[in-house]
C-alpha cells in the first residue's frame, strides 16, 4: 500500500512538474512532440517554409525557443493559397503551445492572432485560379470558301489555357484579370475590371467584363460551351461601365460601353468606276466595271448603351425590362450587295449595304441596332420554371436591305420571342430537363455576335452577319443526368425551320476523375441540310 | 419530327406535375426553401445553393431524418435540441451555402463582405460564418452564415411583419458569375419560427437560454457587488478621514 502511494506521489510530482518544464525554453522538445508533426505535415503541404537548413525534415531536435521560432516565422510565410482551414488551426495550436517562448523572443501572440484573423479574412491577397483545356474532334466536315466541304477532318488542339487572377483591394475594391489564349488565340487580356461598393447600396464594375443579362434564358451544358446563347447582352466590349442600384426587391442597371472600329477590317478601294474590296487575291476579291459608289465606312466606333429594371414580386414571380442599344458612330450605308462566288450585284436605292457573304462567315455590320425586350418568371413549383422573353428591335435601314441578298426586304422591327419550361434534377430524379421553343422573325438581329444554338445552327438561320435570315421557329431541348460526383451525362436536340432545316442531336458522358481533372466524350449528328457528324473529346484541368 | 416534339412536352409537363406522387413527402417543402444557382462561363461553372430555415423546413428536415434512420420520438427529440442549437434561432437567421466548383477554384474571402440580407428597405451583413468560406474553394464546400434576427437599437424582430427577403451576394466572388450580385429570395410572411420551440426540444432551449440567462445576470449582480463593496470602502475611507480632520 505504501509503494502504491508512493508511486502516486511520484507519478503527481511529475505530472505537475511537467509544465514547469515546459516552460523551460532550452529544453528540448520531445521527440515524439506533435509539434513536429503538426509542422512537418504543414511543411509537407507546401503552407509553409522557412526553417533551420533551408527545410524542416522532422529529424532534428530543437529546443522549445527554436520550435517557437520555427512557429513565428510559420506564420509570416505562410502560403493561404495552399492553407486550409485545418492548417490554420494547427497553426493556432502551435502558437497556444509555444505562447511563453514566443512571448520571451518579443513575438506578440496577440499580433499573430491578428495576423492568423486576417490571413483567413483574405484581404490584400492575390488569388489565382484558371483551367487548361485540350480537344479533340474527329470526323468533322470543314468549311471553306463559304462551302461545306465534304471531307472528314480531324483537329487536334490546346484548346484554352485561362488565368484568372484577383486581388481583395480593401473592402470596396475588388479587382479582376483574365488572361486567356488557346485555339489559335494568343494569350492576352481577356478581362480586367474592379468592382466598386458605392454609397447608397451602388455597385459598379468598371473595365473590359463580361455584361449578360439574359443568362437564365438560355441552355448550356456542365460548363457552358456554345449551346444556346444570348439574344442581345451577354457581351465584352473593350471597355465599359455598369452601376446596379438595388431597392426593395427590384434591382435598377445602366450600362455604357464603347469599342473602336467594329466591322470588316477590310478597306473598300474606289477606282473609278473599276472598284474591288481588299486584297483582288484574296476570296473578298471582286473586281468589277459596275456602277456604284462609296457611302460609308466598312468599320465604326460604337456605343453600346443599356438599362434593365428587374423586380420581383415574390420568390415564385419576377418580372425585368430591358433596352439596349447597339449605336454606331458612322452607320454602314455602303457598297453593293454580292455574293463573292456568284458575282451577283443586288443594290437597294439610296442606301446600299455592303455586300454579305453567304451562311459560314461571322462578320460585325457596322448598323444601329435597338432592342427592348421583357423577361418574365414563373417559378410555379419548387425546380418547376417557366420562362418567357419578348423581343423588340428597331434596326437601322442597312439592315433591312441585306434581305436583298435573298430578294427580301426586311422589316425595320423585327420581333422574337421564346418560351422555356426548366426542371430540376431534384424533382425528376434521375434528370433535368430543359425546353425550350422560340420564334425569331427574319430581319431579327443578334447584335452580340453570338452564334444561338450551338454548332452550326446559326449558320442554317443566320446570314454573315447575325441575322435571321426567314421567318424561323426553333426547339431545343436538353437533359442532363448527373450520376454522382464522378459521372455526368446529357443528351440535347436543336430542331430548326429556317432558312435551312437544320437538327443537331448531342449526347455526351462526362467523367471526373479528379475534382481538378475532367473528361467529356461526345458525339453530335448534325441533319437537315447541314448533314454532318462527329465525334469530340474534351480534357480539362482546373487549378 | 413536330409530333415527337409535341409529345416531349406533353411528357414533360406530365411528369413535373405527377412528381408530388412519386416523392418523398417531405421532399417538396425541403426543395422550396432551397434555392440553387448555376453559373458556367465558357469551361468553368458554379453552383450555389442556399437554404433558408423555416419552421416548415427544419420540421420537414428533422421528419425525413427521422423516417429515413427509424428514429424513437426521444431520438428526434435530441436531433432537434441539437439542431436548433447549432442554427441559433434564437438571436439570428441562419442560412446554409453549399457551392460546388466545377472549373477555376474560387476565391470568396473576405466572404462576410460579399453579401447582405435585405430585409424590407435595409440590409444586414453576417455577424457570424463559417471561416471555411474564406478558403480557396475547390471542389465543394458547406456552411452557416448567421445574420442578425433583432434590430441592434430597438431590439424589435427584423422579419416581424415582413412577406419576403432577399439574400445578395456579389459577383465578384468568382469570374463565373456574371451578373453584378445573385439574389436568393424567400417568402417568410408565413415563417413562425416559435412553433418548432414545442416539446421536450423546446423545453431543453429554454432552459438553456435560462441559464444563460441566470448567468448573464449573476455576473451583472457580482459586479454591481463589487462597484457596491468598492463605494462602501470609499465611503469608510472619507469617514475616518473626515475624523481625522474633525481630531485635529
Amino acid at each position: 500500500m505504501k509503494r502504491f502511494a508512493a508511486l502516486v506521489a511520484v507519478l503527481a510530482l511529475v505530472a505537475f512538474a511537467a509544465p514547469a518544464f515546459a516552460a523551460n525554453p532550452f529544453m528540448d522538445v520531445p521527440m515524439n512532440h506533435w509539434a513536429y508533426d503538426a509542422v512537418s505535415q504543414l511543411a509537407s503541404r507546401g503552407v509553409v517554409s522557412g526553417y533551420p537548413d533551408g527545410a524542416f525534415k522532422g529529424e532534428w531536435k530543437a529546443t522549445r525557443y527554436e520550435m517557437a521560432s520555427v512557429v513565428a516565422r510559420a506564420l509570416a510565410y505562410v502560403d493561404m493559397n495552399k492553407a486550409s482551414k485545418q492548417d490554420l488551426e494547427l497553426l493556432k495550436k502551435l502558437v497556444v503551445e509555444f505562447k511563453d517562448e514566443l512571448d520571451a523572443l518579443g513575438v506578440k501572440v496577440d499580433e499573430l492572432d491578428a495576423r492568423v484573423a486576417d490571413l483567413e479574412k483574405g484581404v490584400g491577397k492575390w488569388y489565382f485560379s484558371g483551367y487548361l483545356r485540350m480537344q479533340q474532334t474527329f470526323g468533322r466536315d470543314i468549311m471553306q470558301g463559304g462551302v461545306l466541304k465534304k471531307e472528314d477532318d480531324d483537329s487536334w488542339n490546346v484548346n484554352r489555357f485561362r488565368w484568372n487572377i484577383k486581388k481583395v483591394i480593401d473592402d470596396k475594391v475588388t479587382m479582376n484579370i483574365r488572361l486567356q489564349g488557346g485555339g489559335g488565340e494568343d494569350l492576352g487580356v481577356e478581362l480586367a475590371y474592379l468592382t466598386v461598393k458605392f454609397p447608397w447600396d451602388i455597385t459598379a464594375n468598371i473595365g473590359r467584363f463580361w455584361l449578360d443579362w439574359e443568362g437564365d434564358f438560355y441552355a448550356t451544358d456542365w460548363w457552358g460551351f456554345a449551346m444556346d446563347d444570348a439574344y442581345i447582352t451577354d457581351i465584352r466590349p473593350t471597355m465599359a461601365v455598369s452601376f446596379n442600384k438595388s431597392f426593395g426587391m427590384g434591382d435598377f442597371s445602366l450600362y455604357v460601353a464603347h469599342d473602336d472600329n467594329v466591322g470588316f477590317a477590310e478597306t473598300a478601294v474606289l477606282d473609278g468606276s473599276h472598284t474591288w474590296f481588299g486584297d483582288p487575291d484574296d476570296y473578298w476579291s471582286w473586281a468589277s466595271g459596275f456602277d456604284w459608289e462609296l457611302r460609308g465606312g466598312l468599320e465604326s466606333d460604337r456605343y453600346i448603351y443599356g438599362a434593365r429594371l428587374n423586380f420581383n414580386f415574390n420568390e415564385m414571380f419576377s418580372l425585368a425590362v430591358n433596352y439596349m442599344k447597339y449605336d454606331y458612330e458612322d452607320d454602314a450605308e455602303v457598297g453593293v450587295f454580292l455574293m463573292p462566288w456568284t458575282k451577283l450585284p443586288m443594290t437597294w436605292p439610296g442606301s446600299y449595304v455592303y455586300g454579305t457573304p453567304d451562311w459560314g462567315f461571322s462578320a460585325t455590320l457596322a448598323a444601329d441596332v435597338e432592342t427592348i425586350w421583357g423577361d418574365l418568371v414563373v417559378n410555379f413549383k419548387p425546380g418547376i420554371t417557366l420562362k418567357g422573353q419578348y423581343f423588340m428591335q428597331d434596326n437601322d435601314s442597312a439592315w433591312q436591305a441585306t434581305g436583298l441578298l435573298d430578294g427580301i426586304l426586311y422589316d425595320d422591327s423585327p420581333k422574337a420571342w421564346k418560351a422555356i419550361l426548366e426542371i430540376d434534377q431534384d424533382v425528376l430524379g434521375f434528370t433535368s430537363l430543359w425546353l425550350e421553343y422560340a420564334q425569331l422573325d427574319a430581319g431579327f438581329v443578334f447584335p452580340n455576335g453570338a452564334s444561338p444554338y450551338g454548332w452550326m445552327a446559326g449558320d442554317a438561320f443566320c446570314n454573315g452577319y447575325g441575322q435571321v435570315r426567314a421567318d424561323t421557329t426553333l426547339w431545343t431541348v436538353l437533359a442532363m443526368q448527373r450520376w454522382n460526383e464522378k459521372w455526368g451525362t446529357y443528351v440535347r436536340y436543336i430542331d430548326v425551320d429556317g432558312w435551312q432545316d437544320y437538327n443537331n442531336w448531342t449526347v455526351a458522358v462526362t467523367h471526373w476523375y479528379t475534382p481538378s481533372l475532367a473528361f467529356e466524350l461526345g458525339y453530335d449528328k448534325l441533319g437537315g441540310d447541314l448533314d454532318d457528324d462527329f465525334i469530340w473529346l474534351r480534357t480539362t484541368v482546373f487549378f | 419530327m413536330r409530333r415527337i416534339l409535341f409529345s416531349i412536352v406533353v411528357v414533360a409537363v406530365f411528369l413535373s406535375l405527377a412528381v408530388p406522387v412519386g416523392a418523398a413527402p417531405y421532399d417538396e417543402v425541403l426543395h422550396r426553401w432551397q434555392k440553387t444557382q448555376k453559373f458556367t462561363d465558357r469551361g468553368d461553372a458554379l453552383s450555389i445553393t442556399v437554404t433558408y430555415f423555416s419552421s416548415e423546413y427544419i420540421e420537414a428536415l428533422i421528419q425525413s431524418e427521422a423516417d429515413k434512420n427509424l428514429w424513437t420520438a426521444d431520438e428526434m427529440d435530441l436531433h432537434k435540441y441539437q439542431l436548433l442549437k447549432t442554427l441559433r434561432l434564437d438571436d439570428t437567421i441562419p442560412v446554409r451555402f453549399h457551392f460546388e466548383v466545377m472549373g477555376s477554384a474560387v476565391h470568396m474571402a473576405p466572404f462576410g463582405e460579399q453579401l447582405k440580407l435585405r430585409i424590407g428597405s435595409k440590409t444586414y451583413n453576417p455577424v457570424d460564418y463559417d471561416p471555411i468560406f474564406n478558403f480557396r474553394v475547390t471542389e465543394s464546400v458547406e456552411g452557416m452564415v448567421y445574420f442578425p434576427r433583432f434590430d441592434e437599437k430597438t431590439g424589435k424582430d427584423l422579419l416581424a411583419g415582413v412577406g419576403t427577403i432577399k439574400l445578395e451576394l456579389s459577383g465578384s466572388i468568382s469570374l463565373t458569375i456574371k451578373p453584378t450580385k445573385v439574389d436568393f429570395i424567400w417568402d417568410v410572411a408565413n415563417d413562425d419560427p416559435s412553433r418548432i420551440y414545442t416539446g421536450q426540444a423546446g423545453g431543453r432551449l429554454e432552459m438553456d437560454r435560462l441559464i444563460k440567462r441566470l448567468a448573464n445576470l449573476n455576473k451583472e449582480k457580482q459586479e454591481c457587488e463589487k462597484r457596491l463593496g468598492e463605494l462602501d470602502s470609499e465611503i469608510a475611507a472619507i469617514e475616518i478621514r473626515m475624523k481625522e480632520l474633525q481630531q485635529q
